[in-house]
């Protein structure tokens, strides 16, 4: 009998033989049996503001227990967390930390959620989702920030225990996911709705790379794709790149393209669009109705919050998200 | 660019030029030296710049310059027709501007994307690509000119004029064209010229239609080379610097500026001048000196709105100054009325170094990481001593470090913390921002890095800033976030010194691991026992190989000569640099001191009637002086006197040996072992020896190298005193 298996966790679909290890590093073929490496063993483990992940519509001023194993399913030359997302978990240093610990100390540094982070957390979706479930149990939300680069059946089973997913929209295009990122589009676009129709609180993040995937006519076929597939009333962020990894000498954005893409966004018919990476205006939420600031952050932190109960304070309109 | 290298090639040919004596029709022998070592700068400065290169580039690039140089030897020497000579250099001037242009399209043809990093992989195989045709038509040159010459002991003669050429065409780049001409122009210039020296031998006017060639590329392509490394990106301006090739990238109204490919920094960047000044500003209590080496004009103009005393601003290249400033928008551009604002175009270590009393409240390092020796000078426990003499009690010297997020990995461990333990060994107060923002401050009084201390700080000198606000405080200095930095930095023990400069080569590491290659970390696992005993298995077959063989011997010594001489150039201009800074023209003289040496070496043992004997007590001299060398460290003079001793034992050493083989057929042979010698000395102590052991340990290798070399020398006179059998 043949002791070669497939991984069914994400499109790499890789296909192991006996010892072999997934795309991803963090799995691995043992005696016929596939296994997770990095299971119970996070190399980054932070409290961050709910905003640093970003979440603008979820708990605000709160913070998230984040955690990180080795590892990613795709390899972006942007990468920003690239010693980790694209390390062998062997090669990291590692905490001991088995899912119930993970709920304690989140109850112990006071935070609303844990965080499921930095790298692609796919690649630890076991330790995530047992870590969900006790979370679950606990009353501590369950977020992740993810590529959104996992298969179907996995992920819908996820979603029974994650409240909340930002998840990355790299690029408009299969060839950008093909040269930046060693993937390809349409499974991110699958899990985004996949994700939409679960009723998991839904963010989008892209990173906005000079010369790479700034084209506005391209953001904006993305932000009309989001606005019919999946509402306006999506979060979207847009991100400033910053010289990193395999893109250490390539500029990073000029504050006019977030901008311009902003002011794409909202003319597609988008209701919240952000500015990340970079202190601006862009980083607040403003009332779609009454056009008055709802939040207003600055960075990580929140200078004032006009909503209550899920409404603006002025207009009373009601605004999407998870409040309390 | 390292400079060593610059100068490494017309180094052997002045060697060999000064051996011999000349009464020969000299103008094309010289016009071949003077003409490749020109393309080798050339061909050395477009690599360098397409690769954002490092000191290995360097290294990688003279190994395939050398062996192609060889091999287009062995295959001249097959052509025995005596015209040849004269359609080599039209060979050469066709081939000029396919290999500047190949070198030019490197990026795009491997579909890299603009300031993406290029894999350690593809930069030997493209270097082994692109230079390969020009670098065989030049090594077929000289055994062309030998043929043409009519008479094969003409060799030593032509060796000698070339090197001459050499000389002299290094000397025009160093005064002349540096800075002034761009690559293309020379390029063009180079091939018109070797067209002419084709005519000039052959006198045929049909020769004349091959100045289509080079014109034709250069109408077709001078305006577009610039962009093409940059796929199309606009390049607004493209200048050629000393220090390297310096060009302006603009995208929307925001322009970049790189240095040989590597970005320096950008401008207008608002975010990154504003988070760059007011963090470490605020950091003080009361700024009102402030000393800025390196960086973008947006700094200065953020640091110009506090109410200080004086900003000295420090950069090396006078033109990036002029660039950067030619890039000033309209608001910013009063800044260059400021009267407080202070430019000095100097090396920032020599600056730093001369400043004799504590004036700073504030010295900023805008630098790159330490990827080259000479960045690395800046981030040595005796620069931060200097620093530290530069600084008043309270000032505080501020850095960057590469930055993570939300984890360290082990090779940025073991780079940034190199250098935050090379920074503590100096400073009583040393204090890290949170991983993502990479600050490290470093005082000899307590800092205070309260955020709410910060941010009352911060509200009250209330300078505008459009990007940067209080709030950045609490996020930059978490005590989580900063414990965790402070704690997986401090888990490095390696000091980063002048004499022992290994942060470069951990930033190496760093690089490497970006595209997974993890062979160079094998390098940190090398001990000194490992060296000894390497040299050990290397020279227990030479002992057999050459005890008591006369002419063995003399080629072992011969091999050693070049190592060693190498080694202790490398080693003696790192010292200097780092003692006294880097000055153009000053490495330029410490180099001319070497090869007045080299010719005062040759000219005293020119009559010598025991040569193998002289060669000993010189062998004997370069133990000595490499052992004693590091004592005379402490003088800027020394310098020039040790490399004065360091060439006239050079010199009088290849002569000597020369004159022992008692044969002139045998210079082809001292040639090539020579370069072979040399270019280890070049490669190895700079990657190796100096960055893991340090230059004095280093040049204890050399002392014991040159040791065992000695004796092989003496086993063949004194001992056996016996006519010798040669087995060659």
């Amino acid at each position: 009998m043949s002791k070669r298996v497939q991984c069914e966790l994400c499109p790499n679909s890789c296909v192991l033989d006996l010892n072999e290890v997934s795309r991803c590093r963090a799995r691995m073929n043992k005696d016929g049996t596939l296994y997770s490496l990095v299971y119970g063993k996070p190399c980054a483990v932070h409290v961050d503001p709910i905003e640093k992940k970003p979440f603008s519509h979820f708990l605000p001023g709160t913070t998230a227990f984040s955690i990180a194993t080795a590892g990613c399913v795709l390899s972006c030359k942007f990468c920003q967390n690239w010693q980790i997302s694209q390390a062998k978990p062997e090669d990291t240093d590692t905490y001991d930390l088995p899912p119930e610990k993970v709920v304690t100390h989140a109850i112990s540094h006071t935070c609303r959620s844990i965080s499921y982070t930095y790298t692609e957390p796919t690649v630890f979706y076991e330790y995530m989702y047992d870590t969900a479930v006790i979370a679950r149990r606990k009353k501590i939300r369950n977020t992740m920030h993810s590529c959104g680069y996992m298969n179907k059946k996995p992920l819908s089973k996820l979603t029974e225990y994650m409240d909340a997913a930002n998840i990355d929209l790299k690029g408009f295009s299969e060839d950008f996911y093909a040269k930046m990122c060693n993937g390809s589009l349409k499974p991110v676009l699958d899990s985004l709705v996949l994700l939409k129709e679960k009723n998991v609180w839904l963010e989008i993040t892209n990173l906005v790379i000079p010369t790479l995937n700034d084209d506005m006519k391209k953001i904006r076929e993305m932000c009309r794709w989001i606005v019919k597939n999946l509402g306006r009333n999506v979060p979207v962020h847009f991100s400033r790149f910053l010289p990193h990894y395999k893109l250490t000498n390539l500029p990073p954005t000029p504050v006019e393209t977030l901008t311009e893409a902003r002011a794409t966004a909202m003319e597609a018919g988008l209701k919240f669009i952000y500015i990340g990476n970079i202190r601006h205006k862009g980083e607040s939420t403003y009332c779609p109705e009454c056009k008055k600031i709802l939040i207003e952050r600055i960075g990580y932190f929140i200078k004032r919050n006009n909503i209550s109960n899920g409404r603006c304070k002025f207009c009373s309109a009601s605004v999407p998200g998870i409040w309390s | 660019m390292s400079n060593i290298f610059d100068i490494y090639f017309m180094l052997f040919y002045i060697r060999l030029a000064l051996t011999i004596k000349n009464n020969f029709s000299p103008i094309p022998f010289i016009f071949i030296g003077f003409s490749s070592i020109l393309l080798q700068i050339t061909v050395l400065r477009l690599l360098f710049s397409t690769f954002s290169g490092n000191e290995l580039d360097i290294g990688i690039t003279l190994s395939f310059w050398l062996i192609y140089v060889g091999l287009g030897s062995l295959f001249g020497k097959r052509i025995r027709i005596r015209i040849a000579f004269a359609y080599s250099f039209v060979l050469i001037s066709v081939l000029v501007f396919p290999t500047v242009l190949g070198i030019k399209a490197i990026r795009s043809l491997l579909s890299l994307q603009p300031g993406e990093l290029v894999p350690l992989s593809l930069i030997v195989i493209s270097t082994a690509i692109t230079i390969l045709p020009l670098c065989l038509a030049t090594g077929m040159q000289f055994p062309l000119a030998v043929i043409y010459s009519g008479e094969p002991k003409a060799a030593g003669i032509i060796y000698g004029l070339e090197a001459v050429g050499a000389f002299f065409g290094g000397l025009l780049f160093t005064f002349l064209i540096s800075s002034r001409i761009n690559m293309i122009d020379l390029s063009l210039f180079l091939s018109l010229i070797n067209i002419l020296a084709a005519l000039y031998i052959a006198k045929k006017k049909i020769i004349s239609f091959f100045f289509i060639f080079p014109l034709i590329f250069y109408f077709v392509f001078h305006e577009t080379a610039p962009s093409m490394p940059w796929f199309g990106l606009k390049v607004s301006q493209n200048v050629e610097s000393r220090y390297g090739e310096i060009a302006v990238i603009e995208i929307k109204n925001q322009s970049s500026i790189y240095l040989n490919g590597h970005l320096l920094f950008t401008y207008p960047d608002k975010p990154a001048a504003e988070i760059k000044t007011h963090l470490p500003v605020t950091l003080h209590p009361s700024p009102s000196e402030i000393l800025v080496i390196g960086g973008s004009p947006g700094k200065i103009r953020e640091l110009l709105k506090y109410p200080v005393d004086r900003i000295t601003f420090v950069e090396i290249d006078p033109e990036i100054v002029k660039v950067s400033f030619s890039l000033l928008v309209d608001e910013d551009r009063e800044i260059l009325k400021d009267k407080r604002l202070n430019i000095i175009i100097e090396d920032g270590r020599r600056f730093v170094k001369k400043s004799v009393k504590p004036e700073y409240d504030l010295i900023l390092l805008n630098l790159p990481q330490p990827s080259t020796s000479s960045i690395n000078r800046f981030y040595t426990t005796d620069f931060f001593e200097e620093a530290k003499n530069a600084l008043k009690k309270n000032g505080i010297l501020v850095l960057s470090l590469p930055k993570a997020a939300g984890y360290i990995g082990r090779d940025m461990q073991l780079s940034n913390g190199s250098i935050y333990n090379s920074v503590k060994s100096v400073f009583t107060h040393v204090e890290v921002t949170s991983e993502e923002y990479g600050g490290l401050f470093a005082s000899m009084t307590p800092i205070n890095t309260i955020p709410e201390v910060l941010e009352e700080r911060f509200a009250e000198r209330a300078p505008h800033a459009e990007h940067f606000h209080r709030y950045i405080f609490y996020d930059a200095f978490s005590p989580i976030n900063v414990n965790y930095v402070k704690r997986r930095l401090g888990e490095i023990e390696f000091l980063n010194t002048d004499l022992k400069p290994s942060a470069y080569i951990y930033n190496l590491l760093l690089w490497t691991e970006i595209y997974g290659g993890r062979t160079l970390r094998h390098l940190l696992g090398i001990k000194v026992w490992h060296i000894i005993l390497f040299l050990s298995l290397v020279h227990i077959p030479v002992l057999f190989l050459a005890f008591r063989r006369k002419m063995r011997s003399i080629y072992f010594s011969i091999i050693t000569t070049g190592f060693s001489s190498m080694s202790l150039m490398v080693s003696l201009i790192l010292a200097y640099q780092a003692f006294y800074g880097y000055v153009y023209e000053m490495i330029g003289l410490l180099t001319a001191t070497f090869m007045i040496g080299l010719w005062a070496g040759t000219a005293i043992t020119r009559k010598t009637r025991e040569p193998l004997k002289i060669l000993f007590y010189l062998e004997v001299s370069t133990v000595i002086l490499a052992v004693t060398s590091i004592l005379f460290f402490k003088g800027e003079l020394f310098f020039y006197l040790l490399l004065l001793f360091s060439g006239m034992i050079t010199g009088g050493q290849f002569n000597t040996a020369s004159l022992a083989t008692g044969k002139m057929e045998t210079a082809g042979k001292i040639y090539g072992l020579e370069l072979i010698g040399s270019f280890t000395g070049a490669l190895i102590p700079s990657i190796i020896f100096i960055p893991l052991f340090g230059i004095y340990n280093a040049l204890l290798f050399v002392a014991g190298i040159k040791t065992f070399s000695a004796l092989m020398i003496y086993s063949s006179i004194v001992l056996f005193s016996q006519p010798f059998i040669d087995p060659a």
